[in-house]
């Protein structure tokens, strides 16, 4: 077991192996969100009070969900980087953060253009849009560090202004149970049963699971791409070159 | 179609958000493909000039 895990540590196994899953895992993607969003647009009823707008929910909870999920992907890979130095760690680290970061800026974008209409206004100082607001700029502050510093130190730096970062998790979760104010509380939970009907809350547990499908793909990608940047002078991306057809 | 298009006067908000998502999913997918295919493109064709020079013939 350990041997197994340790193998995917190693850049050049990485590589080869994870692009054996890509197929696969962008049918199951494309499959989750196409039938989320289908039945999000066609088969959900029209909230009784929200009107037609309350469909960006199957945008904007997904993309908020991942985009704490992300964050804390990033987090736990540059601890790993930090404590056993595994290359791939800093690999995923450095792959993940570009995407989270957009889809907190996603999250945040659809909030406002869902708020407009149902609460009046785009943007409030509220808690948990506060919060929200303040993990983009973590993500920025991850990213500028990344462009800024020399690649001998940044995924350090990064690792650990992540690692800082995480108490704003915790943060935005109980944001809307300690302070009581404009955003509504949690829409799901694993322990309770759904506040909506049926046919409003599979669509958005489809499209959490979509969405969560597409980063890992997302970041499956922009690791391989990476690792070839970074292993370019090694024997096997050589030979990879050499065999590549267009 | 032109009444579900317009989501009972919230199209407006609903297209934004659903096309900024697309645009997202889009582009995650799309820049780490072209990068890994700007990368081998660059070193084949350092690696070997002729293939290169046939190519382009």
């Amino acid at each position: 077991m350990w041997q197994w895990l340790h193998s995917w540590g190693s850049p050049r196994w990485f590589y080869l192996r994870s692009g054996r899953l890509l197929f696969g895992l962008s049918l199951v993607t494309a499959g989750f969100l196409a039938v989320g969003v289908f039945s999000g647009l066609f088969l959900a009823p029209a909230d009784y009070q929200q009107g037609e707008s309350f469909r960006i929910i199957y945008i904007h909870v997904p993309a908020a969900v991942l985009s704490q999920n992300v964050y804390i992907t990033v987090a736990l890979a540059g601890a790993v980087w930090l404590i056993w130095r595994v290359k791939v760690a800093d690999v995923a680290a450095k792959a993940a953060a570009p995407i989270g970061m957009l889809f907190c800026a996603l999250t945040l974008l659809t909030g406002a253009v869902w708020g407009k209409p149902t609460w009046g206004t785009w943007w409030v100082w509220d808690a948990r849009i506060t919060s929200t607001f303040l993990l983009l700029f973590l993500y920025l502050g991850i990213l500028a560090l990344r462009q800024g510093l020399p690649e001998s130190t940044s995924g350090r730096s990064c690792a650990v202004l992540a690692l800082a970062g995480l108490v704003n998790i915790p943060v935005i979760k109980y944001s809307v149970e300690w302070w009581f104010t404009l955003h509504q509380g949690k829409t799901f939970s694993l322990t309770q049963a759904p506040s909506m009907p049926a046919e409003m809350y599979w669509p958005l547990l489809l499209t959490v699971i979509g969405f969560h499908l597409l980063f890992l793909l997302a970041l499956l990608l922009a690791m391989r791409a990476e690792i070839l940047e970074r292993e370019q002078t090694r024997d096997w991306v050589s030979r990879l070159v050499g065999g590549y057809s267009p | 179609m032109t009444e579900w298009l317009a989501m009972g006067g919230h199209g407006l908000y609903v297209w934004t958000a659903y096309s900024a998502a697309l645009a997202v999913s889009v582009w995650v997918i799309a820049s780490p493909l072209y990068r890994r295919r700007k990368f081998l493109h660059h070193h084949r064709r350092q690696k070997s000039p002729c293939l290169n020079k046939h190519a382009s013939e």
